[in-house]
């Protein structure tokens, strides 16, 4: 929609429906693809609509493609793989999450040490603090997930 | 498996890969998505410009985010009322636990026939995963599954469960409807049951093709089953099973009484022993207008025409019909159509038959108007109604 106000006030809008309404829900893992799918109903709602179409440039067909359960299943799993990454430099000391960042950006260990001017045994090091602090926390994500699912055979 | 499952579960990975500064391999993606858009992914997962696009929008979100939470506390019931609340209905439970046991005890020192009584004034639903959730016949709700998928609505006195879910596989929902209520329920089939008062209906979310459609039942209800030659419909009630492929019945079946009654309206049902499969050989027929009694001791069918149906089907109206009824089978009409207990101490008016229908009236009017036809003294005490 490319704005930031306008999906602000759609997200708010959805959440607290959805608050107050009270929804039951089995799991975490079920109101996240609640919302999910909420938000994106809701978007269409304003996509579609006259006033916004006289606005926009998008056509039809843009509109179909965007529209597509493939197009959705693709922008969560970006937005779910960024999500992760980003809570979990997030968790790090702030020395960690600066070369943890760079080395995402892609560059090597040698790179960083020029860019933050440190030796680059301390990027090493740093390295290994934060791959073990994110560990455990990434192990868990996937634990849980899996548990989740696992789970709904039960039921 | 859902594949928003998959998805959520390959992200996880994807992700700790990245993290790891390790290649991701790209097969793995094109499990789920196919090869153009696994390129795409790759691609904005590693541009630096989607990146840091990413994060000018996290930035710009963050300096809000205080107000816009704000913004959104201002149109949610307040939390610290709710909390409040819950501590105080904690304390009440206990407390209220107290008293009930205690109340409990002595009730039952003195009184031997004391029998089950639905103790909760709310409707109940119990959900696949055990799970309790109470239904507000004043509001309206949706009940949401693993995956996210919206599996039923409620409107004030009905739940309607949605057919075009991709459950796969049985889950069951419990409904217990207390004295004082009734509900109605819109099965995925299709299938209408309307339940009268202290009643239970256990069925699946939503029945899977190429299997029996079953239900379990205590209490009373009436269905009005959808047609599906390939798919019968059987009740499982106390003893027995009512198998059916499209038609409409009224089951009355509460362990309390003598026995259940089975009443068609329209089309046919077999009615069966539950300890036996179903076969020809062992099943009952049922033509509209009769009605099978089972009797709970002697465990046998007795058949009866019945010129008239609507007597059984007024509970749907908010009426209590009787007919030729001994008093002592009346009182625990009534006492699930208004919640209240009714301890008789006259055993003469116990097996008096009455004949009668009460509409809108209070149960105190219902009382006057047994009063009028014979001598009876009753005291009433909160929700416990004595006859002398």
């Amino acid at each position: 929609m490319n704005d930031i106000e306008l999906s602000k006030d759609l997200v708010q809008d959805v959440f607290v429906k959805v608050w107050n309404n009270k929804t039951p829900f089995e799991s975490e893992l079920a109101i996240k693809t609640y919302l999910y799918r909420s938000v994106r109903n809701k978007c269409f709602d304003v996509l579609k609509s006259k006033d916004f179409k006289s606005k926009s440039k998008l056509t039809d067909y843009d509109l179909s493609v965007i529209e597509s359960e493939s197009f959705y299943e693709k922008e969560i799993f970006i937005e779910e793989v960024s999500r992760i990454i980003d809570t979990a430099v997030n968790t790090l000391p702030k020395k960690c999450a600066v070369i943890i960042k760079l080395s995402l950006k892609g560059l090597c260990n040698t790179q960083i040490s020029e860019e933050l001017s440190v030796s680059i045994s301390t990027v090493k090091a740093q390295k290994r603090i934060a791959y073990q602090k994110l560990r455990p926390l990434l192990k868990q994500s996937v634990l849980s997930l899996c548990f989740c699912v696992f789970n709904r055979f039960f039921y | 498996m859902r594949k928003i499952e998959n998805i959520y579960i390959l992200a996880a990975k994807v992700a700790k890969s990245i993290l790891k500064n390790k290649k991701v391999n790209p097969d793995k993606i094109t499990e789920l998505f196919d090869e153009k858009e696994a390129v795409e992914i790759l691609n904005r997962l590693d541009t630096i410009e989607e990146k840091t696009n990413r994060q000018l929008k996290l930035k710009s979100l963050k300096k809000t985010k205080n107000s816009d939470w704000k913004k959104i506390h201002q149109q949610v019931v307040p939390a610290k009322k709710t909390i409040r609340l819950a501590l105080f209905y904690k304390v009440a439970a206990v407390f209220v636990g107290v008293l009930g046991l205690s109340y409990f005890l002595t009730f039952y020192s003195n009184n031997n026939t004391l029998h089950n009584i639905a103790t909760n004034d709310a409707i109940v639903l119990k959900l696949g995963n055990g799970k309790t959730q109470i239904i507000h016949t004043d509001g309206s709700s949706v009940i949401v599954n693993n995956s996210g998928t919206v599996v039923s609505k409620q409107i004030g006195t009905s739940l309607e469960y949605v057919s075009a879910n991709n459950v796969e596989t049985l889950i069951y929902n419990e409904l217990t409807v207390p004295f004082g209520k009734t509900f109605q329920v819109l099965l995925s089939d299709s299938t209408m049951v309307h339940l009268n008062s202290g009643t239970t209906l256990k069925y699946p979310v939503k029945f899977l093709k190429g299997k029996e459609r079953l239900v379990y039942l205590t209490g009373e209800a009436y269905f009005k089953v959808s047609k599906d030659k390939h798919h019968p419909f059987t009740v499982v009630s106390k003893d027995i099973n009512i198998r059916v492929l499209g038609t409409e019945f009224n089951v009355c079946s509460y362990p309390e009484d003598f026995g259940s009654k089975t009443v068609l309206v329209e089309g046919s049902v077999s009615l069966y022993k539950n300890n036996q499969d179903y076969s020809k050989e062992n099943e009952t027929l049922l033509v509209p207008n009769q009605k099978a009694v089972w009797s709970f001791n002697n465990k046998e069918f007795i058949i009866k025409d019945i010129p008239d149906t609507s007597m059984y089907t007024a509970w749907m109206e908010g009426k209590v019909v009787f007919k030729h009824t001994y008093f002592k089978n009346i009182i625990k009409k009534l006492e699930r159509h208004y919640n209240v207990k009714i301890q008789n101490n006259n055993s003469e008016l116990a097996h008096k038959k009455f004949t009668g229908y009460f509409d809108n009236e209070t149960i105190e009017q219902v009382l006057k108007a047994f009063c009028k036809n014979y001598k009876i003294e009753y005291t009433i005490k909160n929700n416990l109604i004595t006859i002398n």
